[in-house]
């Protein structure tokens, strides 16, 4: 009877659980980012209190009050001092990308980390706190300096998930840039190839075609890829070992220069409204 | 015999699952952690008063779970009430305070979980090499294992943090 019951019940789940699992992604990524935002003040709560002391004490007498001011005043310099130090560091990611993107007029959009990874042991993913309300669109290329974090895989009103480039379901064209590049070959005379996340800690180049020869240490860079909003010349990182093996094309193993678990600040990139429509009519943006 | 509210386990997840995208994968070992709300999905099994609680606690677990992922929403869900009904089923015969019963549970547990995300993660958005898949399912599930130890004994010991 016991058992009757227990089984009736566990079906009732797999049941709910199938139906959740066909919603469509959009409604129930949506669903599940607002609910992650529920995290934010808790965020905002632990930087609160990171300032709180000697923001405020009891007023008595002068000795107490001028005491009291004075760490108010040392608080609000430390403030200061934090906020100047995560501005430089904005203002040091700028710049970096605008190296890489300076003569394609990309707009920058700056956000914070919520979440530095996902909480399924194989998607790579990281939540930041931009959302559709402060432009954040779906498939948005996600940088810090001139490195590829990922790209928007789903956006809620206040925060995103950006899935990172070690995600298996990240790709993107890339081609491998040789610490000494041989006389004769330029960037754009090199043979691209495909980069996929694997859910581990590195990434793989696949279908890399030419002679070119692939090197340990060589760059990994990011090609020309106006439909998805991908500038040339962004770096994915770096190789660390070759495989040629018995295919016709090598395994080369990419590990990304960032740890994305210290992330703190990103920057979205917003490709200007010509960019992409240069691309579909055939012509250079 | 420890029993629990399932209000308190759930909130005690959300506080395990904020652990889990912060503090604990800080601590992963070649890109593997522990999986805090598995090992505590485990305690909902095998200290349920009933079958449907421990049902419904591993069911929800695994839907807060599924809140911070980007794989599809039920997924984990589905996988904890798979492994919250084995351990409902075979709990009779165990003796359930013991930490080796807990890290063998969690252990076989986190095996079976890790193994089938993966495999639905390689079918649905891209491959995942073997290496990759075996070695992080193992060593994620020693990880568990290891968490487990410490947080049911708290969890037993300081009954008000559930009950």
């Amino acid at each position: 009877m016991g058992s009757r019951r227990r089984r009736s019940s566990s079906w009732i789940f797999v049941g709910f659980s199938v139906l959740l699992l066909v919603l469509p992604s959009g409604l129930s990524q949506k669903s599940r980012l607002t609910a992650l935002a529920g995290f934010l003040p808790v965020q905002s709560l632990s930087r609160w209190t990171f300032r709180f002391p000697g923001s405020w004490s009891t007023n008595a007498g002068e000795l107490e009050t001028l005491r009291t001011q004075n760490d108010f005043l040392k608080d609000e310099a430390g403030k200061k001092d934090r906020e100047i130090r995560r501005l430089s560091l904005l203002l040091e990611q700028a710049q970096g990308m605008k190296q890489s993107v300076r003569d394609q007029n990309f707009r920058m959009l700056a956000a914070d980390v919520l979440f530095p990874t996902d909480s399924s042991a194989w998607r790579k993913s990281i939540t930041i706190t931009l959302g559709t309300r402060d432009g954040a669109e779906k498939g948005l290329l996600v940088v810090y300096n001139n490195q590829v974090v990922g790209r928007i895989l789903e956006t809620g009103p206040w925060t995103s998930r950006v899935q990172t480039v070690t995600d298996p379901g990240f790709r993107a064209g890339a081609v491998a840039v040789p610490k000494t590049t041989p006389a004769g070959i330029s960037f754009s005379e090199r043979h691209g190839g495909v980069y996929e996340g694997t859910s581990g800690e590195s990434g793989q180049l696949k279908w890399l075609g030419g002679e070119n020869p692939v090197e340990n240490g060589a760059a990994v860079l990011t090609t020309e890829d106006p439909l998805n909003g991908v500038p040339r010349g962004l770096s994915l990182g770096r190789v660390t070992s070759v495989n040629t093996g018995r295919g016709a094309f090598p395994k080369v193993d990419v590990e990304p220069l960032l740890d994305f678990r210290s992330l703190e600040h990103v920057m979205v990139l917003v490709p200007p409204p010509d960019f992409r429509a240069a691309a579909l009519s055939g012509g250079r943006p | 015999m420890t029993k629990y509210s399932t209000g308190k386990l759930l909130a005690l997840g959300a506080l395990l699952l904020a652990c889990e995208l912060t503090v604990l994968d800080r601590w992963a070992l070649k890109g593997a952690r522990p999986e805090a709300l598995l090992s505590l999905a485990c305690f909902a099994a095998l200290f349920a008063s009933d079958s449907s609680q421990g049902l419904l606690s591993s069911w929800l677990i695994g839907l807060l779970k599924d809140a911070g992922s980007t794989g599809p929403l039920g997924l984990h869900a589905l996988l904890f009430l798979g492994a919250g009904a084995v351990v409902l089923q075979i709990r009779q015969i165990l003796f359930r305070e013991s930490p080796i019963t807990q890290l063998a549970v969690t252990f076989i547990a986190a095996c079976w979980v890790n193994l089938a995300a993966a495999l639905v993660v390689s079918f649905t958005v891209g491959g995942i090499p073997v290496g990759v898949l075996v070695g992080k399912t193992l060593l994620s599930a020693l990880l568990t294992a290891a968490v487990t130890i410490p947080l049911h004994f708290t969890l037993v010991q300081a009954r008000w943090l559930v009950r």
